[in-house]
Formats: structure tokens, sequence, C-alpha cells
């Protein structure tokens, strides 16, 4: 029974992909230091989620299945400190998280600590419209805007949305009987702070301070400029027709991850001016609540109020020079991998061609033939079967006939 | 007390009174556990259809809701639910979307899919010398008749030089039959969705896409139009007309919504469960056919046009009229499908597995 479970449910655009990438690349280290990170491949986590949840993700969840009980049996079996983290966790609902706190130990004498990175609405609103952009939705982000804005949070994106990333409400599913005491927030600082100051607080959070940890990952995610998701979203809107596996590693990870996010130069995405009082005013009633229920906090809840965006460039009318600027880097790149493709499809051909060459050379030796053609004379008849059945038998060989 | 819990307690025992109109029981209970008005309604309407048993509506109340949507919603008006400054705000279920309220009927459908299993696949036979080697293609659900058929009179596909038999019927009709299959073997749009899609491509699904098929094959294939000729091509006596599952619009798109949620509890073994498993529970009755929705016409009409004329131009040996790729002259009887109704089959086929 592990002794301490770290449980990291969220959210989503706070870090998280890096701390998981971490945690995964140095999992044997980790074990060392008495410290479990229970995965076998890196979206370990991510695939529990959707078990737990119930949650279909475009084919993916069948590989999920029972994938939340196989991680919640390892470190119910680790004698030490467990990590679980994955974002989309924040939307579990209270039964679905009582049964995970449970799984996990809570209750049983294990001591789970919930952990949630938390960032201010004013940069969490356009890194998830941007986020939806690259999950293929098509909406703009005025639609965007005015649907989480609509109190009734009907629609897919506003409900998703509001699940995992209304802080206090996402605290209130999870906690349970656990006291405020392990319940930690951890606060992404502003922009202009140190850079690897938020790597420092999950270290703090997490325990790792004495972990000599490898940091040597680049899967953070990554953002585009108004211009480039503009861009995004345009090819959204007529390649709904392209298979999930296509989207996600020619679309997603080649045009946006690879070749649109080293674009720095074009303008940012913002939260438009006239949403801010909103937000603001919402940032400022979940700092109330979050103080008023004195959780651990690493970082500053001030931070969770966000700074009104110096400028902004509404991402539904960019600079079209600057977007005809990103397709144009978006082709080459497409072309520059179906040259990549093209030089390994011609030696596939060549390997394809050396083994048509190799079986011909072995069909002409009267050996094989002869023993193609006992092997047809016996398969014609039920003995003949029988003795070739013993032959493979005395042979080792565990291929049956057809 | 008029609360979430009073009003579980009256549906408990087969009450039917919408939260709007219930007006409160006795005494004050606590919760059983945390439960959305998502739940309670799906309980409520299913009490209106029949007699729910216990561990039905057991399972009702505790099942996860599928996809994406709200999380558990609270009730508008619960005198024991508390003030909460945060969190999506309570409902009236009785208005509560069909999203919102297929979601659980979802979940108990695909456990039960994955529960049940399905009929084991016939082994097929082994492929005996003497008989003309082919395989099929095409429309999928007739293919998947005729090979069942055909196994079952020991003529499996394969072997040298086979011909490949490309089973075809009228566009409209096979697209119908290409979406049913694909809602159930994988994940699918919605057929309007579908269609638009393939219209504004300008593409048919490669399955039924004859005139690609016929390109990319030069010979060895034969497109068959009229199944009474298809016996005779094979040299098979008994072979009988395919007798494909042809599920309504309803219950292919019930087919649909499941098959998009049941990878989380079947795994790999969803296509073969949600085929042989599910399909033939919707299939039968009087329901409406999947049908070309009128906006879509127009495009499939000229796609039967443009087929026929590219049959009647080639090469490729075709057994029956060209002219049977076009929609009969008089609109079918059928439809898309419609919200409502697969919503009642939903339930009508969690009350009826129960």
């Amino acid at each position: 029974m592990a002794r301490r479970v770290l449980l990291h449910v969220g959210t989503p655009k706070t870090g998280t992909t890096y701390l998981q990438d971490v945690c995964f690349l140095n999992r044997e280290l980790l074990r060392e230091h008495g410290i479990l990170y229970p995965a076998d491949r890196f979206d370990a986590h991510f695939l529990a989620a959707l078990d737990l949840m119930r949650l279909p993700w475009a084919g993916l969840e069948r590989q999920a299945v029972g994938a939340w009980d196989r991680l919640a049996e390892q470190v119910r079996d680790f004698d030490g400190t467990a990590i679980v983290s994955h974002e989309i966790l924040a939307r579990a609902t209270g039964p679905q998280a009582r049964r995970a706190l449970e799984s996990l130990g809570h209750g049983s004498g294990t001591e789970v600590h919930l952990v949630l990175s938390v960032r201010d609405l004013v940069r969490q609103i356009p890194a998830e419209w941007q986020e939806n952009i690259k999950h293929r939705t098509t909406t703009s982000y005025a639609d965007f805007l005015t649907e989480l804005q609509d109190p009734t949070r009907d629609g897919t994106i506003a409900s998703w949305f509001w699940a995992v990333q209304e802080i206090p409400d996402i605290v209130d599913r999870w906690r349970h009987d656990l006291p405020a005491s392990q319940v930690h927030l951890v606060t992404v600082p502003p922009m202009g702070s140190p850079r690897d100051l938020l790597w420092q607080r999950f270290v703090s959070a997490f325990g790792l301070g004495e972990v000599p940890l490898d940091l040597g990952t680049d899967r953070a995610n990554v953002s585009l400029g108004a211009p480039e998701t503009y861009l995004v979203r345009q090819v959204n809107l007529v390649s709904d027709h392209i298979e999930p596996t296509d989207y996600r590693s020619q679309i997603r990870e080649l045009l946006a991850h690879r070749t649109l996010s080293a674009r720095t130069a074009s303008p940012r995405l913002a939260l438009d001016p006239a949403c801010y009082p909103w937000v603001a005013g919402l940032e400022s009633a979940w700092v109330g609540e979050l103080e008023r229920q004195g959780y651990d906090v690493v970082g500053s809840l001030e931070e969770l109020r966000g700074a009104e965006p110096a400028t902004y460039t509404d991402p539904d009318a960019p600079d079209l020079a600057q977007v005809v600027d990103a397709a144009v880097t978006s082709v080459v790149a497409l072309v520059e991998e179906i040259g990549r493709r093209r030089v390994a499809e011609e030696s596939l051909h060549t390997e394809i061609s050396e083994l048509h060459r190799q079986l011909a050379v072995a069909r002409r030796s009267p050996y094989l033939k002869a023993k193609e053609a006992a092997f047809r004379l016996l398969s014609s008849s039920w003995l003949g079967r029988r003795l070739l059945g013993v032959y493979h038998r005395a042979r080792g060989n565990s291929s049956r006939l057809a | 007390m008029r609360s979430a819990a009073t009003w579980l307690a009256h549906l408990r025992a087969g009450g039917t009174t919408p939260w709007a109109a219930y007006d409160g029981g006795d005494p004050p209970l606590p919760l059983e556990t945390e439960i959305g008005a998502q739940q309670l309604e799906v309980l409520r309407r299913l009490n209106e259809l029949g007699r729910v048993s216990p561990a039905l509506a057991d399972r009702v109340i505790r099942a996860d809701l599928s996809g994406r949507g709200h999380g558990l919603l609270r009730l508008a008006g619960d005198e024991a639910g508390g003030q909460r400054r945060f969190g999506t705000p309570p409902v009236d279920p009785s208005r509560l979307p069909y999203d919102e309220l297929i979601r659980p009927v979802l979940t108990l459908l695909a456990e039960d899919v994955a529960g049940r299993g399905a009929p084991e696949r016939p082994v097929a036979p082994r492929r005996r010398r003497g008989h003309p080697a082919h395989r099929l293609a095409g429309d999928p659900l007739l293919v998947d008749a005729v090979r069942s058929e055909l196994d079952r009179l020991g003529r499996p596909e394969g072997g040298e030089g086979a011909v490949t038999y490309v089973l075809a019927r009228a566009l409209p009709t096979m697209l119908a039959a290409t979406w049913t299959w694909r809602a159930l073997a994988d994940r699918a749009p919605a057929w309007e969705d579908w269609l638009a899609m393939l219209e504004r491509t300008g593409r048919l699904p490669a399955e039924i896409d004859l005139a690609q098929q016929a390109r990319s094959a030069g010979g060895g294939m034969r497109i068959v139009l009229d199944p009474a000729l298809l016996p005779g091509a094979l040299g098979v006596d008994g072979l009988t007309a395919p007798h494909d599952l042809a599920l309504g619009a309803d219950a292919a798109e019930l087919a649909r919504l499941v098959t998009s949620v049941v990878g989380l509890h079947a795994g790999d073994a969803s296509p073969d469960l949600m085929i042989r498993g599910f399909a033939p529970r919707l299939a039968g009755g009087q329901a409406a056919p999947l049908a070309v929705p009128e906006q879509a016409r127009a495009w499939v009409d000229a796609q039967a046009r443009l087929l026929r004329d590219t049959l009647l131009r080639g090469s490729c040996d075709v057994l029956g009229e060209p002219d049977l790729l076009l929609a009969p002259p008089t609109p079918l009887s059928g439809r898309s499908p419609q919200e409502p109704a697969v919503l009642d089959l939903a339930l009508r086929t969690l009350l009826e597995g129960a």
C-alpha cells in the first residue's frame, strides 16, 4: 500500500505535459528514490483518466479498457510515494473522483494529496480556444467567448471548459473528506517571471528536490500565434474527412507543433479586452473562495488575477498577409515531409525488390520445389495433413496447416 | 421535502411525476450517492415506458455520463441542495436537451453490449478445389450477408486468381448501408454531416466507388447489380437472396452513438460485438429506413448517373442493369434519424434488455 499519493488532477494548459514527461523519462530514477510514477507508456495516465471518466477520445479509448484499475493497483502495491498526473482528470464527477481516491488507498491508510496547477483565466481562455482548434474544432474565437459567457454552460465547448477550469468547483468535486492541508494549489507565475519558476514550484509540490532529474524533454505543449491559429481553423473547416490518426500526425504534430509554433514573431493570442471585466470578476470570486478554504498554495493566489492584455489581435480576422506567410511555411513543411516519406518509400521498394529476388532464387531450388510439391500432395488428404502435423510437432514448429 | 433524494424514492417506486410538478415527500432522506438530473430524468422516462426493475434503477442512477457534456447537474429548487456559488447552475430535468439525456443510456447500453458478447463468428470452412475462386467487395452490408451465406455453403473467399465480385445496388441504398456499417464498426459522423462531407469533397466512400474500383482493378472484377445473377456466376445453387441487417434510421443512429462509447468497455472487440451482438437486437420491425435527405438528393442522383454512365462505357463486366444504380423514381418512405425517436428507442432497448 502506497504511504502517500500525489494526485495531480489539472488544470490543462498549466505546464502539465512537461511535468508528466519529466516524470516518465525519469521513472526508474524516481523509483530509486522511493517515488513511483506508474507508467509503461508516456500516455498511461491519460488512458487511465479516459477509463475512469468513461471518456471516448477519437478511438484511443479502445486502448484504455481497465487502465485506471491497473494504475491504481500499481499504486496500492508500492511502498512509498506515488505520483498520478493528468490534467483531464479535472473533469471527473464527484462519484468518479471518490472512486479514484478510494482505489488509490484513501480511507485505507494511504495519505492522498490533491494537487491542482492553476493559471489565471486571462491566459487560460485563449489557450483553451487554441487547444480546441488543435483538436479539430472550427468554432471562431468570438463564438467561443460567447459560449463561455452563457450562464447555462450548454454546448460542448462551455461544458468542457468550465469542468476543467473552474478551480473552486474542481476542488469541490475532488476533495471529498480530504483536509485543506492535503489540497495543494500550484499557481503558474505571471508573464515575465523566471523561466524555471513554475518547474521549481512543481518540484516543491511533488517533493522532487532530492532527485537529480534529467529535464531533457521537448514535448512541452507549444503555442501558436493569432494568424497561425486562424490558419489551422481554416484547415479544420475543410478537413473533417481526414482520419484522426492522420490529423494527429500531420496537422497537429507536423503543422501546428513542429512548424507553426516556431513562428514566434506573429501576434500572440490574448483575451478580448471587452471580456476583461467579466473575467476579472470571476477571478476575484475564485481567489476569495480559495483563500477562504485555506488550501496549501505553492506560489500565490494573487497570480490568479490576470493582467489586462496590453495588445490584442482578433484571431478571427488576423492580418491576411501573415496568414499567407504561415500557409507558405506550412506548404514547404508538408513538401519536405512528402520528400522524407518518398525517400523512405523508395528504400522500402528497394528492400522489397531484393526480397523478391531472393525468393525467386530460392524457388528455383529443386529441393524447395520438391518440398512444395510434397506439401501440396499431403495437404490434399486427411492422412497427409495428420502426417504434416506430426512432422511440424517433431520439428518443434508451432505453425499449423491453413 | 422536495429534494433529489425524495424524488429518487418516488422514481424508485415507479413514479413518473416530473420534477417541476413534484411536491415533495417524507421523510427527508439523505441522497445515497451523488446523482445528476440526467440520470433521474432518464429513470422517470423509463418508468413511463414500463416497469423498471430495482436492479436497472440502480444501474441508471449510478451510470456514468458518456462522452462530452455537463457533469452531474443539480436540480433547480432542490431544498436539500444548499447554495453553491460554483459549478453549472441547477436545471429543470424535463428541459434537458437530448444530448444530455442520452448520455447515461449510452453508457448502460455499451455496458450491455460488452457484457452480453456476440454469437461466435462461424469458422470459415476450408476452400475446396474445383470451385472458381472469388472475393467480395462493395456494399458492406451486402458483402457481410453474402459472405456468411457462402461460408455456410462451403464457399469461402480467397484462392489463386480469385475474381472480385463487387456487390452493388441503388446508390442511395448503398450510401445508407455504408454509413450503417461504419456506424457499427468504427466511429462515424452523423448521417447528414457525413453526406455533406462527401458532397464537399466530391468523393464517394471507397467501398462503393465502383468507378474507382473498376479503374484500379483492371481485369478480374465483376460488378453485381442484380443479386439473382450471383449464384450462377459463382456456381452456387443454394445461394438465397442476401438478407442484410438493414437497420432503421433511428436504430442506425443509436448504433452509431453506442459505437462511439463501447470501446471504453469492449476495446478492440467492439466492432464484432456491435455487428453480431447489438445490431441484430435493433434490426427488423417497421422502423423508417434511413434515406438520403432532400438537400443531398441532387448530388447523390448525379453521382448515381455518373456511375451508371461509367459502367455503360467501361470494359468492366456488370451483372445486371446499370440503371439499378439509380434511385427508384418515387421518393422512399425513409428519412434521417430523429433525436426524440432515437432517445425513445434507446430507452426501450435498455428496458427490454434488462
